[in-house]
């Protein structure tokens, strides 16, 4: 590498914000371009901040927004403001929820619930990696989702990153044994209680309720044990294993070892016994746990439903194993990396090239950060601001890999329906990611509505009816945790997402400028700003007004009709294009 | 422990999609044409869920501990078929109404020695994790293409340009459609079912004229907002972009064929649309969505609405609808064979309406034409099935469940796949065992899965050798299916 090379690269750099040698991905990245013949620049503000926006917020900025980021004095500027909004930890909770397979047919809500938001603290910085990690491998949400041989599946999966291999199922099976005895409350099962109930003639609160207390009585009444299978006959696998690195052995913590389902060990719901005034259950065993229920269901304030931990402090600690275990690995932290690589980047790991599409020393450097760090916040801004992302998606020359330019990726299903509201000045939908039917479909009405997240009309709704949102994002394969995203587009979603551009086009309110005045330059410059989130050069915008012009010039039966048509045929164009759908 | 594993408890166990469309590629111009040397023009592969017992169904057993079910008597056929595929409904419950011309289907024994048995075997089977991605794809990996993948880049490389009519994946559940790297430009259209079709009775027609009609002076003002992004951009961004722009194009054609009323097969709103003829007593007829439908619901039994059979019954009219159009393959996926308890009461009605759909295959495919006019669908179309593996064998017949498990015994390694049509010779057992063990190690021809997938690219004329699409190391095609 010519050495004056090398200098005029970090040089560009250091007059952006600080040095390549500041920043610990630029530091590794720099000198690979510079081998290139890369002059490091970065990718115009509106560019960058459209790239920000739709990532970190789900959406394309509103022309307000870009003007606001646009504004900032760099990168990191931007990054901090785009993390600030509510919109930042709730598209990173959707990513969160498609890898842990959220769905309230197998999951039981008030766990899908609680692990949802325990996936926020996260980027809100108020729990480190490692204990996140710890924690949700062994959370009740998590097992309920992926149970027996599934439970080793997800973990692999989700926390190291690859497939586990059947020799590694075998053997974390005999941890998974811990779980053996319980039951859980599924969603489909709480959906026919539910109508059950609502055929009885209660009403939908109380209906709701009594579902509720079934699935108590089912998750916790009858096998609420501390593992104590672990010490079981029936369990001849006896809680050990090693295929996590460190050994792991749960013990239990059985009040009655020699029987695994001795009463002692269970803790029982006791319906007659009132809540803290003694310690003797129904079946005349004393267990400090032991936990009312209330069940009668005609005034609110009988509808009480104590928590009841699955899992005691002693038991948690055993669990707590197989998480240190886990976190002490260091493909852990790599796999970390490599999602939120993949999330941001797009290319990372898209193949099996290296380094084309893997930097095993930037993998590395991160990996040793986030291990120190903690913070899976501060490696996503890391990212952000490295010249991985900041520099333009459009390459210096042809054959770079991919590293050399910033990433070009597909707005997903929800980022698309929400762009095109936002684009003509419309309210979008609200998928929310945590329930699906039995079907694999969302559905929030068998969810407690407390749960459910605020929606509003939007714009798919009002004019395709109620349920048209949510709909159109299942066809353009989201809204559902179990799907798998296509990281390609498809020919149904390319023909949806057409008749979609021309529907929002047609209706939407803010996509004729305000104030038009019929000058059709006006209205170009308007839809691209809005659209696509750039400022046209002049003699584009001479093109698209001839453009418009000559629609006009058609008429009305196979053109446009007038002015204001002529900006909405424009925007139906640009809403379906390539430039649009990808970013 | 017994486990039950319903459809969604695998497609959550798999993390596969019950979603509606997904993806596709891989389209500029240009109709499926079979290589040099073709036996069939195009696959309709049945990918049965969750481990079928093979050995109570289509390479059945007299053994109870294999099939406590019995057998299909009266057959002369090389292989035995189990009795749990039969269904003894009476001939009215087979006949089709006015517009089929009072035709009757067949019953699966009275076809039994038109189609043939071909036996794989590989000792690594019993996993479902693992199937799902092998016996789709070749290899464990899950870095493999999808046998539809493959199907669509050795065609489109034979072609030297892109199909128009692309392979259709419906009901997805493993991995047929696994399309690594640059080959997702290959990967097939994927349709949770048939309630994922694009519909062209959603168009409004306001909006079209609010939106000016989808006026375009020529070409370079339609791809205004696509070409400069495409060519600005390389590697992975380029992929992404250009696909994008390619479907774009292609939604113009093949998005909008698949919103027309003679493909909505599922909608009795478009029961009078036709598409193509059916050979009935008095000549060809138009063959419309009503009649397709009303053939396929047959298989499920005198109360379809009612049955949890019904959407399959109905997919499986969209992939005969998937074959007229010209696709080289369609892979649908039926679910709910991983009977672990259960079996003895759920299992007939699901493998009853597995032997009826096969039947009516043979007799509806053999009646309507090919697209490229050389003969009948069944001439020119390879059918087949595929399973996760077989089931093991039990002393009894079932498990304590009453049901059947897997990953023991020589009958979980075995794997019977029923074939027929692109001149398949009928009444043959390929790559045959002893009903006695099932056991292929003590048989001097054991056939791979892989080796079998390979079969299916060489029936389509495409090199199966071919390092890009097939597999160097598979050794030959199964012939002895044509010989």
């Amino acid at each position: 590498m010519a050495a004056h090379r090398f200098f005029a690269v970090v040089a560009v750099i250091a007059g952006c914000s600080g040095t390549a040698d500041d920043h610990p991905i630029d530091k590794l990245v720099v000198p690979r371009l510079a081998v290139l013949g890369i002059s490091v620049e970065r990718a115009p503000a509106e560019e960058y901040c459209r790239r920000l926006t739709i990532d970190l917020w789900g959406r394309i900025p509103t022309g307000v927004e870009l003007d606001a980021c646009v504004a900032l004095p760099d990168a990191a500027a931007r990054v901090d403001a785009a993390m600030a909004s509510p919109l930042y930890e709730r598209t990173m909770r959707r990513a969160w929820g498609e890898s842990l397979g959220y769905n309230n047919f197998y999951g039981w809500t008030e766990e899908v619930v609680d692990l949802d938001a325990y996936v926020g603290s996260l980027y809100r910085d108020e729990v480190g990696y490692g204990t996140f990690a710890s924690t949700v491998v062994v959370h009740g949400g998590f097992l309920g989702l992926h149970r027996y041989d599934e439970w080793a599946a997800a973990l692999w999966r989700v926390f190291l990153g690859r497939p586990a291999r059947a020799d590694e199922i075998a053997a974390f099976r005999p941890l998974s044994y811990v779980w053996q005895p319980r039951y859980f409350c599924e969603g489909h099962i709480y959906d026919a209680m539910y109508r059950d109930a609502l055929d009885e003639g209660l009403a939908p609160a109380a209906a709701k309720a009594q579902a509720q207390e079934v699935c108590l009585d089912l998750e916790r009444t009858e096998w609420a044990v501390n593992f104590c299978a672990c010490s079981s006959d029936e369990n001849g696998l006896g809680c050990r294993s090693s295929v996590l690195g460190a050994p792991i052995e749960l013990t239990g913590s059985c009040s009655d070892s020699d029987d695994v389902y001795a009463d002692a060990n269970v803790r029982r719901i006791d319906e007659q016994r009132q809540a803290g005034e003694d310690r003797s259950c129904a079946d005349g065993v004393e267990r400090p746990e032991c936990v009312d229920i209330q069940t009668d269901f005609t005034s609110a304030a009988t509808m009480k439903l104590p928590p009841l931990p699955i899992v005691d402090g002693a038991g948690r600690k055993q669990l707590g194993k197989i998480g240190d275990a886990l976190v002490a690995r260091g493909d852990f932290w790599e796999s970390a990396i490599d999602r939120e690589a993949k999330l941001l980047l797009g290319w990372w790991q898209s193949t099996f090239r290296h380094p084309d599409s893997d930097l095993p020393d930037v993998r590395r450097a991160l990996a040793d950060r986030l291990r120190d760090k903690q913070s899976v916040r501060d490696i996503q801004k890391l990212i952000l601001t490295s010249v991985l992302y900041t520099v333009p998606a459009e390459p210096q020359r042809e054959a770079l890999p991919d590293y050399a330019m910033a990433p070009t990726k597909l707005m997903t299903a929800e980022n698309w329906l929400d762009s095109a509201a936002t684009a003509v000045g419309e309210p979008s939908g609200v998928c929310d990611f945590r329930w699906v039917t039995p079907e694999g479909f969302y559905d929030s009405s068998i969810v407690q509505s407390k749960y459910a997240e605020p929606s509003q009309l939007s714009i798919y709704d009002a004019r395709q009816g109620r349920g048209a949102y949510l709909e159109l994002a299942i066809k353009l394969g989201g809204c559902n945790a179990e799907a798998r995203r296509p990281t390609l587009s498809n020919v149904g979603m390319a023909y949806t997402e057409g008749m979609l551009s021309q529907l929002v086009c047609a209706y939407g309110r803010g996509i004729v400028p305000e104030g038009f005045s019929g000058d059709l330059e006006q209205g170009a410059r308007h839809v691209i700003r809005e659209l696509l989130g750039r400022t046209p050069p002049a003699d584009e915008i001479t093109e698209l007004a001839g453009e418009m012009q000559a629609c006009i010039a058609a008429g009305g039966a196979v053109g446009c009709a007038d002015v204001e048509t002529a900006v909405r045929w424009l925007c139906q164009r640009a809403l379906e294009s390539t430039e649009f759908s990808t970013y | 422990m017994t486990m039950t594993c319903n459809r969604r408890g695998f497609l959550s166990m798999l993390g596969a999609t019950a979603a509606g469309v997904a993806f596709l590629p891989a389209l500029r111009s240009s109709r499926a044409e079979p290589g040099a040397g073709a036996k069939a023009r195009r696959l309709l592969v049945l990918n049965l869920v969750g481990a079928v017992r093979s050995s109570a169904a289509f390479h059945a057993s007299s053994l109870q501990r294999y099939n406590p079910y019995g057998l299909i008597s009266g057959q002369s056929t090389p292989f035995a078929l189990g009795s749990l595929l039969d269904d003894n409904a009476a001939d009215a419950a087979y006949t089709l109404g006015t517009a089929w011309q009072g035709a009757r289907l067949p019953r699966l024994r009275e076809i039994a020695n038109q189609f043939s048995v071909l036996g794989t075997w590989s000792v690594t089977r019993g996993d479902h994790t693992r199937s799902r991605i092998e016996e789709p794809t070749g290899s464990a990996t899950g870095q493999d293409p999808g046998l539809l993948t493959r199907v669509a880049a050795g065609l489109a490389g034979a072609a030297g340009r892109d199909l128009d009519i692309p392979p259709f994946h419906l009901e997805a559940a493993t991995l047929f459609g696994n399309s690594p790297g640059a080959l997702g430009r290959y990967a097939p259209v994927e349709l949770a079912s048939f309630e994922s079709l694009p519909s062209s009775a959603t168009e409004d027609a306001r909006a079209q004229s609010r939106t000016g009609n989808r006026f375009a002076a020529n070409d370079a003002m339609r791809a205004r907002f696509d070409e400069p992004r495409v060519a600005a951009r390389s590697g992975r961004g380029r992929l992404v972009a250009e696909t994008y722009m390619l479907h774009k194009r292609a939604a113009r054609s093949v998005g909008v064929r698949l919103s027309q009323p003679d493909i909505a097969v599922g909608s009795e709103d478009a029961d009078t649309a036709m598409l193509g003829t059916v050979r009935l007593a008095s000549g060809n007829v138009p063959l419309t969505n009503a009649m397709l439908r009303e053939a396929m619901l047959s298989c499920v039994g005198p109360d379809p609405d009612g049955s949890p059979q019904r959407t399959i019954a109905i997919d499986a009219a969209l992939a005969v609808r998937l074959l007229q159009l010209g696709s080289p393959a369609v892979v649908l996926e039926i679910a709910d064979f991983d009977f672990h308890s259960g079996e003895r009461s759920e299992g007939p009605p699901l493998y009853r309406f597995l032997g009826r759909l096969w039947a009516t295959l043979q007799w509806l495919l053999s009646r309507i034409p090919d697209p490229s006019g050389e003969g009948t669908l069944l001439d020119r179309t390879l059918v087949t099935a595929f399973s996760d593996f077989g089931r093991d064998g039990v002393d009894g017949g079932w498990n304590g469940g009453e049901g059947s498990d897997h990953g023991v015994d020589a009958s979980c390694f075995y794997l019977a796949h029923p074939v027929m049509g692109a001149g398949v010779k009928p009444n043959r057992l390929v790559g045959a065992v002893s009903t006695s063990h099932y056991d292929a190690r003590r048989e001097s021809l054991q056939i791979a899965p892989q080796r079998y997938i390979a079969t299916l690219l060489g029936a389509l004329g495409l090199d199966a050798a071919d390092p890009q699409f097939g597999f160097p190391d598979a050794g030959a095609p199964v012939m002895e299916l044509w010989s």
